[in-house]
């Protein structure tokens, strides 16, 4: 697993994606500076000189409170608190209800290269959408070699060693309809425990190498509707080579899974072998597994339907 | 396993030439795993779509790893492909 850092950068681009109305008036240069954790602070106890457990690692959040107080403040007390308020090295500093901060705000934090964005939206509003922001951004997060499709509507995860087949089912998959969401690189982040979330590299957008074509461009081939950008990982199906000393299951009476991000997927190996049609077991595969989140188990029930045959037989 | 470290000479970067170049030269080493590591991230050398997308610029630092039968060999083969700067490409 990698550990990265999230950068203000990162939350000023997350605003953006999520279609807030933001525009970064000051600090460009503090844009590089890295968030520890994704928590908030309401500033008004600082401006008004209170300094104590002042959280200034926090992103700061001037709501209506905040900016009516300012306008309040007289030029000696904001050259004063100002100067104050930025002798810390404050992380960032947020202000709601498209209201600019005055001058001499955005003339200091552009000279401590402290980023301040305006947001058209309410302080209520804020707080449910930057929570859901950070616990994106802060997500644990990992990266597989892989391929992911979209089977049905479920999140199929291919992987395997390369050469085994991967790129070249999913190519089949696409051409049965299906989607494709990344090949060779799936980034993976943990949106809460039972939740893991697959995308493609941003880089690599839906291109597909096979090998004898090289890299071709599904979306352009195929069109937009066999492309998908995220989508959950419900199953995770694992190509390898046939091994004929290996047992493989026979039943699907016991369902195995992998841990990815300490999160529990259900997992299917496959052995391939020239003939089989891989990209038709995997598509039983996440049928069988929809029927499974139904509550439909295709072996326990047939198995339990023999039990009962023996039952009756025994009885009479 | 074995493993070194290597800068990336030059401005071009591990483009679709250069990956090409490494991952034929993985080809022979059937029983070895090959790795390229960027930032904590490691990626099959063996795939040009995974070599791609780790979006390797000019002057990254990566660390070549290898885990196999003749993982030093694989090892000198890619960082010599990376100090001849993939013959220029």
């Amino acid at each position: 697993m990698s550990q990265f850092q999230v950068k203000v950068s990162d939350f000023y681009r997350e605003m953006q994606t999520m279609n807030l109305e933001v525009e970064l008036v000051s600090g460009q240069k503090g844009l590089e500076k890295v968030i520890p954790d994704g928590n908030f602070n309401r500033p008004g106890l600082s401006l008004a000189g209170f300094y104590d457990f002042f959280a200034f690692d926090k992103v700061q959040l001037f709501g209506m409170g905040e900016i009516a107080f300012m306008k309040k403040m007289s030029i000696e007390e904001k050259t004063n608190n100002y100067e104050k308020f930025f002798n810390y090295d404050v992380l960032c500093c947020v202000f709601l209800y498209n209201e600019r901060p005055d001058d001499f705000f955005i003339e200091i934090s552009n000279a401590n290269n402290i980023s301040v964005f305006v947001v058209n939206e309410s302080t209520a509003n804020i707080l449910r959408r930057f929570n859901y922001l950070m616990d994106n951004l802060f997500a644990p997060s990992t990266s597989k070699h892989a391929t992911f499709v979209d089977v049905f509507g479920l999140g199929v995860m291919l992987t395997g060693n390369s050469g085994v087949g991967k790129s070249e089912c999913a190519l089949e998959l696409v051409e049965r309809g299906h989607r494709l969401i990344a090949d060779d690189m799936v980034n993976i982040k943990k949106i809460n425990r039972s939740f893991l979330r697959g995308t493609g590299s941003t880089l690599l957008k839906h291109n597909m190498e096979i090998r004898g074509l090289g890299i071709i461009n599904i979306r352009e081939i195929y069109g937009a509707s066999s492309i998908g950008v995220d989508k959950k990982i419900d199953l995770v199906v694992h190509l390898e080579d046939w091994d004929s000393s290996k047992t493989y299951d026979r039943l699907g009476l016991d369902d195995v899974t992998i841990e990815i991000l300490d999160v529990k997927v259900p997992f299917i190996t496959l052995p391939v072998r020239p003939g089989k049609n891989i990209p038709i077991i995997v598509e039983t595969a996440a049928l069988n597994q929809r029927l499974k989140k139904m509550g439909i188990h295709s072996a326990r029930e047939l198995d339990s339907q023999i039990k009962a045959s023996f039952n009756k037989e025994s009885s009479k | 396993m074995f493993e070194k470290k290597v800068k990336v000479t030059g401005d071009a970067g591990v483009h679709a030439r250069p990956a090409s170049l490494i991952v034929t030269a993985t080809k022979d080493f059937l029983e070895t795993d090959v790795f390229i590591v960027k930032d904590d991230i490691e990626m099959d050398a063996k795939s040009i779509m995974s070599l791609l997308a780790m979006g390797i610029s000019g002057g990254s630092e990566l660390i070549i790893r290898a885990d196999g039968k003749d993982e030093q060999e694989i090892v000198n083969i890619i960082v010599k492909l990376f100090d001849d700067n993939f013959g220029n490409l």
